[in-house]
């Protein structure tokens, strides 16, 4: 018995390495067991890094949202926007639910929802300032040190002007006299006149309306932004999230109302854009490798910071302007004395003086300049559409700004913005009893009758409508003064700034959803069941789901790629499996006469059958063993290196600038069971021929 | 003013006795029907009035609010202010030039707006709440008449002159034959899309001591979204007052002053 | 050894006869032969090239199957039996020795002879080395018996196919040109070595051959023709009878 085995294998052993077409296709599992080892072992390690990052940012272990919810909830939001979830009318009723659990470490509450803020262009948002500084001098009167606030910005919008002029007159050459509005010409005719600006102290306000409603109109509006935040309780969010940490500025005071930016978001949609293109352009030369002269996409910042210089120059005010002209002069050794010629000659940047420019930039120019729109401590004001259809508008400090280990580069992840959970709710706008009421009033006493559309002209001009188109109305006086007294304005706006929540108001009330931190995260499914099943027995209707589930499209996206990789050593497999398979049929058809004189002297066609097998058995696993030993010592090198992120979409998959990968045991037996199972497959044909060889093989003689 | 009140009155005259004898308007007839439509809707004073605003949108309650509009229309200021419910209260837009500013007392700002802004999100716009000017901003061109119900409308294509800001760029009217009000209004993109239509279905008149003339205007209008096919919205003016303003009304301090 | 009529033959053929089909030409290799071959023979079968020698061997060695008649080997009628049993027959009671040798290249010459004795699985271990040394012995091969066949001459190497052939102790063995692939010297080794083992043993040996020296060393002489047996004759008659032929030739 056990000699008939050993005469298998050293039949096999000998083979081995006799047969040439066994060389080959110990090669093939040679590299067929690397690569399932390497790239198993590489994939592995994106995923769980990937998850990592995923569940250490927002998503948690679980997400814990009310399973009356129309869409499913999508943490990273969806193509069609944000998903429609029905509320938790009551964080702190969920909580202690949640946290009876043995397995759950901590309960964050949550919602996200974005909004647009708008910016008025630039002259916009210098006379708003003015007009702040002067209402603040109406109230309080005025000091010196408003009133030396109040000549620079004065000074600065009357710069701003100038420009304008100087702008005009260009495009009046450009184009034709014609394309030019008289008006506003005469508009800025006043605003330039030494009369205007004498005779501004004595109507400040009219004076700011005129430029308001006559000069800045004449700039292109301001940008549009698209803001994407999670409101949540954030000294819990920041115990909770390993990954959360502050770049700039500081965290928001607990229980203060605040806002954390995304450092991604605020650096590619809140600084100046000529910086940004500036280091987009360092990025791409230094981290990718590309160079001015070849990509057309470099070529087109530098274009762009050649000709939008606009945003500079109407930072500047007078100071400013002479000293950022003196240093571009020295900087460029010119006598030029346009600040806009000089700031374009400065940006027309090539792969030889690109470093020295940007340098040159940041150590000249920057500090003349706000680089941000937003300057660390700033107020924001946002305005939602709220769930209710009334558009509801915040305003909130900035405090800093915050990004996720591993996720920097990620876009999805970097539309996040944080901010308190009262603001959110405010944002919201949820719909209280008392508000439910107030507006069922409102409509009863409007006396309109429904109309449906489908035959809204029918029944009002109808026949049958008993219309009169015309009446005589009863006159009537309009009293406007009662409904606004008692308005809070602004000493409640001074007052949600200051005011400092206790943790039962941040949690007693609404949230749209709650993450789970577990204890041991292997127990994910069981906790995911046992959650649901709790919510059930408390009365709650929850949908519980997993952070693969939560995250949406970015969840799906660490799937995806592990299907795209997946499929592609199928594909090579299947490859494998038929090289393999020929080259089999070779080597048995070279062998039909050792085979049909082993049927002649005895063997049965079993012994063949199996002859075939353990040969094959035993290639896979001599070659499998000696992949796997190469692919672990890959691995092994990896692991201590790191394998650098090349690019922006490694950077993503790595989760972060470097991958460490590690291989585990799991990674070797899948490719042995692998590698085993595709030799045995490729090999049953094979195998099954050479059982059919006659032992009449054995009589042909070959000389 | 009065000479343009003169005018205009003569014009209507003429519309009156022509009309029903014309079967198509020459052009010049159409102008003048539309001026004759901005002109009784024009007061020669100050105007306010007592606005309901409905906004009905798919899977959503309701929205309901109460405001107040004051026109100055000599001077083409008009500022929208709200009133109810209290969340919305002192919220408001105000006109001067071609500026659209909107403010909210909640985070004491000001914003420019343009002619596209959705008036508190819904979907009337800026010019339903203020002073006609379709003769001055449209080009007409006649339909031929229509019926509307138990209603003769003219109907005519306007196109935007250049130049003009509007909210849409072409308008189709239904007027109704006997008595020169709208009845119907389709508003169109570029493209030729519809956007809106708008109902009228019934007209108030009230007398105005400054224009010593009726000043009229569209008590109820419906307007249905037709991009968004659930959304619509109903302005209701609810009462009508034309005794002078305070003369500084119509500046960013007053309304600022409201919630203050 | 002397040959017992009155033993029951361990070859009886009866009026067998064998067709190939070559596309759609029917060509009869045996037409209607009748053979008995008793224990302890060492017979040659002779005849020219294409007379039907090695059908005729391959048919007795089990390894294809007659068209019409009756193959009886070892009393029994291969007709009756399946393929595993007609392989276990071949295994128990017939050695092979081939033209050319056809041994397992990638065995050592002690595994080679060893492989029937693995398949037979009858002895253990010991008992198989004792088995097998023994026939490398009478081969006289016993020091290479670690070495591979590539490494060993011609005739060294139909010296260990003879010892696989043995190793089982058959009852018969049979040989297809054996000396075809040697020069005469080894040829007429080979030879010496089987009747050596037929002597000694018993074996009944029946091989092909048209070397009149190698038919010498025979009992008899079946002489083939045309897929018809001539005769069967004693070596010397057999001689005689060819030289004649060649003469009429």
């Amino acid at each position: 018995m056990g000699g008939h085995l050993r005469l298998l294998m050293q039949v096999a052993f000998r083979n081995l390495f006799t047969s040439k077409i066994n060389l080959l296709i110990g090669g093939i599992i040679f590299f067929g067991t690397l690569l399932v080892v390497v790239g198993g072992a590489l994939l592995d390690s994106m995923d769980d890094a990937m998850s990592r990052s995923i569940i250490g940012s927002v998503a948690g272990h679980l997400q814990v949202y009310s399973d009356e919810s129309k869409d499913n909830l999508s943490l990273y939001g969806d193509w069609s926007g944000e998903p429609d979830l029905t509320v938790l009318d009551d964080f702190s009723r969920l909580k202690p639910v949640l946290e009876k659990h043995p397995n759950v470490k901590t309960v964050v509450p949550m919602g996200t929802s974005g909004a647009m803020i708008t910016s008025g262009n630039t002259v916009d948002l210098t006379l708003a300032r003015l007009r702040d500084l002067y209402k603040q001098r109406a109230q309080k009167g005025e000091s010196p040190a408003l009133r030396e606030g109040i000549d620079s910005v004065k000074a600065h919008v009357q710069q701003m002007v100038a420009l304008m002029e100087q702008q005009k007159d260009k495009s009046r050459e450009l184009l034709s006299d014609a394309a030019v509005d008289p008006q506003e010409t005469e508009a800025l005719a006043r605003a330039r006149s030494d009369a205007f600006w004498n005779g501004f102290e004595q109507d400040p306000f009219g004076s700011l309306e005129f430029l308001e409603n006559r000069i800045a109109p004449q700039l292109p509006d301001g940008d549009l932004l698209d803001l994407r935040y999670v409101g949540t309780d954030l000294d819990a969010f920041q115990k909770s999230f390993d990954r959360m940490e502050i770049v700039d500025g500081q965290r928001v005071p607990q229980g203060k109302r605040g806002m954390l930016m995304s450092k991604f978001f605020y650096e590619n949609f809140l600084k100046l854009k000529s910086a940004l293109r500036l280091d987009n352009i360092k990025q791409e030369r230094d981290v990718n490798h590309k160079l001015i002269a070849e990509d057309p996409q470099l070529q087109r910042w530098v274009k762009e910071n050649q000709t939008q210089t606009r945003e500079i120059l109407f930072q500047l005010d007078p100071i400013k302007a002479r000293i950022a002209t003196e240093r571009l002069q020295k900087a460029l050794g010119s006598q030029e004395a346009s600040l806009e010629k000089l700031l374009s000659a400065f940006f027309t940047t090539t792969d030889e003086n690109f470093d020295e420019r940007y340098q040159r930039f940041y150590q000249d120019l920057a500090p003349l300049l706000e680089l941000y729109r937003l300057r660390m401590g700033d107020p924001i004001t946002i305005t939602a559409f709220t769930r209710s259809g009334y558009v509801q508008s915040v305003n909130m400090r900035v405090y800093g700004t915050y990004q996720f280990k591993g996720l920097e580069k990620s876009a999805m992840a970097g539309l996040i913005n944080l901010m308190d959970l009262m603001s959110f709710r405010d944002l919201y706008g949820y719909l209280t009893a008392d508000r439910k009421a107030e507006i069922a009033d409102l409509q009863k006493g409007s006396g309109l009758r429904e109309v449906s559309r489908a035959d809204a002209e029918e029944s009002l001009f109808g026949e049958g409508s008993g219309n009169t188109l015309v009446a005589d109305a009863t006159p009537g006086l309009i009293e406007d003064s009662k409904p606004f007294e008692g308005g809070m304005g602004a000493l409640r706006r001074e007052d949600l700034a200051a005011r400092v929540y206790s943790q039962d108001e941040i949690e007693k009330g609404v949230a749209l959803s709650a993450a789970v931190i577990l204890k041991d995260p292997e127990k994910l499914q069981q906790t995911l069941q046992e959650l649901k099943q709790a919510g059930t027995d408390a009365g709650m209707k929850l949908r519980v789901v997993s952070w693969q589930t939560a995250a949406g499209f970015m969840g799906q996206f660490v799937l995806l790629a592990k299907m795209v990789l997946y499929f592609a050593v199928f594909i090579i497999f299947v490859v494998a499996i038929v090289i393999i398979n020929n080259a089999m049929m070779m080597a048995t058809l070279q062998r039909v006469r050792e085979v049909g004189t082993m049927r002649a002297i005895g063997a049965q066609r079993s012994f063949v059958l199996s002859m075939v097998l353990v040969e094959t058995v035993v290639l896979g696993l001599v070659f499998g063993a000696g992949g796997a030993l190469l692919g672990s010592g890959i691995m092994a090198v990896l692991n201590s290196a790191g394998i650098p992120a090349g690019n922006e979409a490694l950077y993503f998959f790595f989760s972060g600038p470097r991958l460490h990968p590690t291989l585990s045991a799991g990674n070797l037996l899948a490719a042995f069971v692998i590698v085993l199972v595709v030799s045995a497959i490729s090999t049953l044909y094979p195998a099954f021929l050479a059982t059919r060889v006659s032992p009449l093989q054995a009589m042909q003689t070959d000389e | 003013m009065s000479l343009k009140t003169l005018l205009s009155a003569a014009v209507l005259t003429t519309a009156l006795l022509s009309a029903p004898a014309a079967l198509a308007l020459e052009p010049a007839a159409m102008t003048e029907l539309l001026a004759t439509i901005d002109d009784r809707q024009r007061n020669g004073g100050d105007y306010k009035a007592l606005v309901y605003l409905e906004q009905k949108e798919k899977d959503k309650t309701d929205n309901v609010r109460e405001a107040f509009v004051y026109r100055r229309d000599a001077d083409d200021k008009l500022m929208i202010l709200f009133s109810k419910p209290k969340t919305e209260a002192g919220k408001g837009y105000l006109r001067l030039d071609k500026n659209l500013w909107s403010y909210d007392p909640n985070v004491g700002k000001w914003e420019r707006r343009t002619e596209r802004e959705r008036i508190a999100g819904t979907d009337s716009r800026r010019a339903d709440f203020d002073e006609s000017r379709l003769a001055e901003e449209f080009t007409p061109s006649y339909d031929g008449e229509g019926k509307l119900g138990k209603y003769t409308a003219h109907r005519m294509t306007l196109k935007a002159k250049d130049g003009m800001d509007v909210a849409y760029p072409v308008v189709k009217l239904w007027v109704d034959k006997d008595s020169s009000n709208i009845l119907k209004r389709e508003d169109y993109a570029l493209s030729g899309r519809l956007m809106r239509t708008a109902l009228y279905p019934r007209w108030k008149k009230i007398f105005s001591e400054s224009k010593k003339a009726d000043v009229w205007f569209p008590e109820e209008i419906r307007i249905y979204d037709e991009v968004e096919k659930a959304n619509s919205t109903i302005i209701l003016i609810k009462s009508v007052d034309l005794r002078p303003l305070e003369a500084n009304l119509f500046t960013k301090a007053w309304l600022e002053s409201k919630s203050r | 050894m002397n040959s017992g009529v009155a033993q029951s033959p361990i070859v009886s053929i009866s009026q067998v006869t064998k067709d190939y089909t070559l596309g759609k030409v029917v060509v009869p290799a045996l037409r209607g032969v009748d053979l008995q071959v008793h224990p302890g023979e060492f017979i040659s079968i002779a005849g020219p090239s294409g007379s039907g020698k090695t059908t005729l061997l391959n048919l007795i060695g089990c390894v294809d199957t007659a068209t019409a008649g009756v193959v009886r080997v070892a009393g029994q009628d291969t007709k009756q039996l399946s393929e595993r049993q007609l392989t276990n027959l071949r295994l128990h009671t017939i050695g092979f020795i081939f033209q050319s040798f056809n041994l397992v290249s990638v065995l050592s010459v002690f595994q080679n002879v060893e492989f029937p004795l693995l398949l037979q699985r009858k002895l253990d271990k010991v008992q198989r080395r004792e088995r097998v040394m023994q026939l490398l012995e009478q081969v006289g091969l016993a020091h290479h018996a670690k070495h591979r066949p590539n490494e060993l001459s011609g005739g060294q190497r139909q010296r260990v196919a003879v010892a696989r052939a043995l190793v089982t102790r058959p009852q018969l063995v049979l040989a297809d040109e054996p000396t075809a692939n040697l020069d005469s010297v080894t040829g007429q080794n080979i030879i010496d070595l089987m009747k050596e083992l037929n002597q000694k043993e018993g074996t009944t040996f029946i091989f092909s051959t048209h070397d009149a020296k190698v038919m010498n060393h025979a009992n008899a002489v079946v002489r083939l023709a045309d897929g018809k047996i001539l005769d069967r004759l004693t070596p010397a008659e057999a001689t005689r009878a060819m030289a004649a032929g060649a003469e009429a030739h």
